[in-house]
């Protein structure tokens, strides 16, 4: 938690979430700086810890942790929340899991192909965003003739060709502004540049910017959209490759909003002990096969063929997850 | 997910199919409707293209225009507050850069005429080449005249929308601007000019030219 970037800020948001909700939040890491993170969690009751002292119901862990720590948790319910597809967010394959969380529909599949996970143990839950904090309210639409470009990213090897990008096209009409930690303490010619300290206060750098950008699929983009400011996510080994993000409001809601990723979250969780039992009746190949047709059949609207999210279609039609293993129980029988 | 269409691109197009698709390469079709039209005068392929329009905000595009996605959303934020939106052209090989319309005195026939600019100063509104006008104030002002055949109809709408009070700007975004490839462009220039004269004659041209002698439009 020392820096304002993807996975301290995924845990920030979604456990003053679990706070609002009602829950009783703890956060461990043995990386704590006395930063707006720490003073925002502590004023809104989350207990900060270095030890694993107590007893949890449900705990998520993001990143691999290693086994002398991951022996010590005790928990009722451990969730892994993989966050994309580098090497830094390598499942973690212990029977101690109860569920994956994939932020995207490729990282699921990233991790099924690469690192075996059954597919059934994988959910795609997307980022939260905070709406009451990143809120269109808010947005500045500035009287001026530019285009203001924000990147908020932090300046390292991964991103450097997205960077360089943006350098080259920086002009008087086309200003960008970085935000974010220079671990390459990397410098532009370009004076249309601008390279700023990574801030906590991110919404108020986008809410007057016409565009902001980011590699792969990241909050930037889902904070951008819910300010109402188009984004682009660019694919970080050839930035040329880009594609514009401002989808439709009420799908974005339904995706994103904090409140309905703290609730996924704890679903999934509380499901956990129901699937593990129905997988210790099936072999892999079996089960995978059983969702799929079961899905399909119970589902028309489904192309045979297409990649079967079933827990999307799960939530679009109101099923229960149970009711969904109901469905496969008896399929197998 | 699906995104949101922020407006409507109308594209008058003729026969340089080269530079349609030069144009078309620039813009992102997952945040636009594109509207091509073709087989009329400008201003008719215009007032067609505009019936076709889905969203609040009409873009009108020039073929021979170069402009990306990012000038392009520039134009529909700036549409928060202005209803009529026009952007700078880099023209001639990018040897000239064009401002917006306005009125300067022909010295030679001692008349006032509309013209672009090619400084701020004297820039009243945006030339047709490339604007963006919200969708009511299209339809308040009734589109381009048809009267006019491919000339001068930029002309005649923006003087129209500068005396009902529509709210306009320039934005410096200095846009590619080939001009003038289609063939037969200048066909009826004669004709055009003449009928723009009818309507705008030198004295009332003085009379609008002073009246937005002080007016700054450019953003």
């Amino acid at each position: 938690m020392e820096t304002f970037t993807g996975s301290p800020l995924y845990n920030y948001t979604l456990a003053i979430e679990f706070l609002k909700q009602g829950h009783k939040v703890s956060i461990f890491t043995t990386h704590w700086a006395d930063n707006e993170l720490k003073a925002n969690l502590l004023k809104a009751g989350c207990n900060i810890t270095e030890v694993f002292d107590e007893e949890y119901d449900i705990t998520l862990i993001s990143q691999p942790l290693h086994n002398s720590w991951f022996s010590r948790i005790k928990s009722k319910k451990i969730l892994n929340v993989i966050h994309s597809e580098y090497h830094w967010e390598t499942p973690m394959n212990s029977d101690r899991i109860n569920a994956y969380i994939a932020i995207r529909e490729n990282v699921k599949q990233h991790i099924v192909k690469e690192h075996k996970i059954p597919q059934d143990m994988v959910f795609v839950v997307y980022n939260g965003v905070d709406l009451a904090r990143f809120s269109a309210k808010n947005r500045i639409v500035r009287k001026d003739g530019y285009i203001k470009v924000v990147l908020p990213c932090t300046l390292d090897p991964l991103r450097e060709k997205f960077l360089n990008y943006y350098a080259k096209r920086a002009s008087q009409h086309f200003r960008v502004f970085i935000y974010g930690k220079n671990h390459m303490n990397k410098g532009f010619i370009n004076p249309w540049v601008s390279v700023n300290d990574v801030v906590p206060n991110i919404e108020e750098k986008i809410k007057d910017a016409d565009i902001v950008a980011g590699i792969l699929l990241g909050r930037v983009n889902l904070e951008a959209r819910a300010m109402g400011v188009v984004s682009v996510i660019h694919n970080p080994d050839n930035p040329e490759e880009k594609e514009y993000f401002f989808p439709e409001w009420e799908e974005f809601d339904e995706r994103h909003n904090i409140k309905n990723v703290a609730k996924q979250i704890i679903d999934i969780a509380t499901s956990a002990e129901y699937r593990k039992r129905e997988r210790a009746k099936m072999t892999d190949s079996t089960l995978e096969k059983v969702v799929y047709s079961s899905v399909m059949n119970r589902f028309s609207p489904v192309k045979s063929g297409a990649a079967i999210k079933s827990e999307t279609i799960i939530k679009k039609r109101d099923v229960s997850e149970s009711d969904l293993f109901k469905v496969l129980r008896t399929e197998v029988k | 997910m699906k995104n949101v269409k922020l407006a409507d691109i109308i594209v008058p197009h003729h026969n340089r199919h080269d530079m349609l698709k030069q144009f078309l390469d620039g813009i992102d079709i997952s945040l636009f409707n594109i509207i091509i039209c073709s087989g009329d005068s400008f201003g008719n392929n215009c007032n067609k293209g505009a019936k076709l329009a889905e969203t609040d905000l009409l873009i009108f595009c020039n073929d021979d225009i170069v402009i990306h996605t990012e000038q392009l959303i520039k134009m529909v934020n700036a549409s928060k507050y202005h209803d009529f939106i026009g952007v700078t052209q880099m023209a001639s090989k990018g040897t000239r850069k064009y401002w917006g319309i306005g009125i300067t005195k022909d010295t030679i026939n001692n008349k006032y005429v509309a013209d672009i600019q090619l400084q701020a100063k004297g820039s009243i509104f945006p030339s047709g080449a490339c604007f963006a006008i919200k969708k009511d104030v299209w339809n308040k002002l009734k589109g381009f005249d048809a009267k006019f055949k491919t000339g001068f109809e930029d002309v005649d709408l923006g003087i129209r929308a500068m005396e009902k009070g529509i709210k306009t700007a320039i934005l410096d975004l200095e846009v590619y601007h080939e001009e003038s490839q289609s063939a037969g462009r200048f066909d009826n220039e004669a004709v055009n000019q003449k009928l723009l004269y009818e309507i705008y004659p030198s004295d009332r041209l003085y009379d609008f030219k002073k009246k937005y002698e002080d007016f700054d439009c450019v953003l």
